[in-house]
């Protein structure tokens, strides 16, 4: 079966995952795997349930729901986790103008250090504001969906503690790296320029991963 | 990435690739990014695309500057030095002419 081997392969590959390994191997796997892909998050994936915005036009909203569900997606969210595995950068830091797309030196849409962290009303800020709401709302879906298969409802809560932990520590080091540049003499303007390479580094790393091993010459 | 016709596949592609991002950060948070080796070699970048380079002409043209400059403080302390020495030399004398000054007006 495909898939058996396909989920024997990636819990042999992450090490992290090892106690489910030997139920896999028994060959008991979880139905619940099977639901969906709807509740694994990644770092990226968490990063995309951040409003920032403020504000979406039903239009557009009702729009996108539409559209997601023509594509064959059950739920936006699947729709959303989708086009989080084919953007480098989560909406957070890659929506920006045109003019502002593929610039190597800095993030679309963030393009000074002051928008992420002024010490008050910045993106950093906002981001920490609202890290309790989305890992509720992700965990109460998960606790929903997976109510009857215990073993993957675990592994789904995990994913997404992992994820949130990851984000904490990753807006922690961005504010910190660019105040660290600035304090070695740098302008704000090569710090920030630093941290976007960084940034940009990281997930280019998550991007090529993906590309070089998760569906191999079939699908990606 | 998504197969409508078979959804176990898509589904597991789905865990797969999660579980692989997770790897990644995984990495990245033992490291505590900042020594990660590729954020380390970001910040390598960083300092290469902002050293400046001594030039060596600049470099000689400030030498012979400050070695005119030295010269120049030179002569300044000298004169000083001299100035100093004759202000006491005329006070010294002053001191003299009226000491010996003095012993003619009281006899007078």
């Amino acid at each position: 079966m495909e898939f058996s081997r396909l989920i024997l392969t990636l819990a042999l590959r992450v090490q992290t995952q090892t106690r489910y390994l030997q139920r896999i191997k028994q060959g008991k796997l979880n139905p619940g795997l099977m639901v969906g892909w709807r509740n694994w998050k990644d770092s990226h994936s968490f990063l995309e349930f951040f409003t920032l915005s403020g504000h979406i036009d039903t239009e557009t909203g009702t729009a996108a729901f539409s559209h997601s569900q023509k594509a064959g997606f059950t739920t936006y969210i699947e729709a959303q986790l989708a086009i989080s595995f084919k953007n480098l950068f989560p909406s957070v830091f890659g929506k920006g103008g045109l003019s502002s797309m593929d610039d190597s030196d800095c993030l679309p849409a963030i393009t000074n250090g002051d928008k992420w962290n002024n010490g008050s009303t910045s993106i950093h800020f906002q981001l920490m504001r609202n890290m309790n709401d989305v890992s509720y709302q992700l965990d109460s879906s998960i606790k929903k969906v997976l109510k009857d298969h215990v073993e993957a409802r675990q592994l789904a809560t995990d994913c997404v503690t992992a994820s949130k932990r990851f984000v904490i520590n990753f807006i922690a080091f961005m504010s910190q790296e660019y105040s660290t540049w600035q304090q070695r003499g740098f302008t704000k303007k090569a710090a920030w320029q630093t941290v976007c390479w960084i940034i940009r580094r990281i997930f280019e790393d998550r991007q090529s991963d993906l590309c070089q091993k998760y569906a191999g010459p079939r699908r990606c | 990435m998504q197969d409508l016709e078979d959804a176990d596949f898509t589904t597991a592609s789905f865990i797969y690739a999660t579980l692989r991002c997770h790897e990644v950060m995984e990495g990245y948070v033992k490291q505590q990014f900042h020594t990660h080796p590729h954020v380390a070699s970001v910040n390598t970048r960083h300092l290469a695309a902002n050293f400046i380079k001594p030039d060596a002409s600049s470099q000689a043209a400030m030498e012979t500057k400050v070695t005119a400059l030295s010269t120049k403080v030179d002569s300044y302390v000298s004169k000083v030095e001299l100035l100093i020495t004759k202000e006491k030399e005329r006070a010294a004398a002053a001191k003299v002419k009226k000491y010996k000054g003095k012993p003619e007006e009281e006899a007078s």
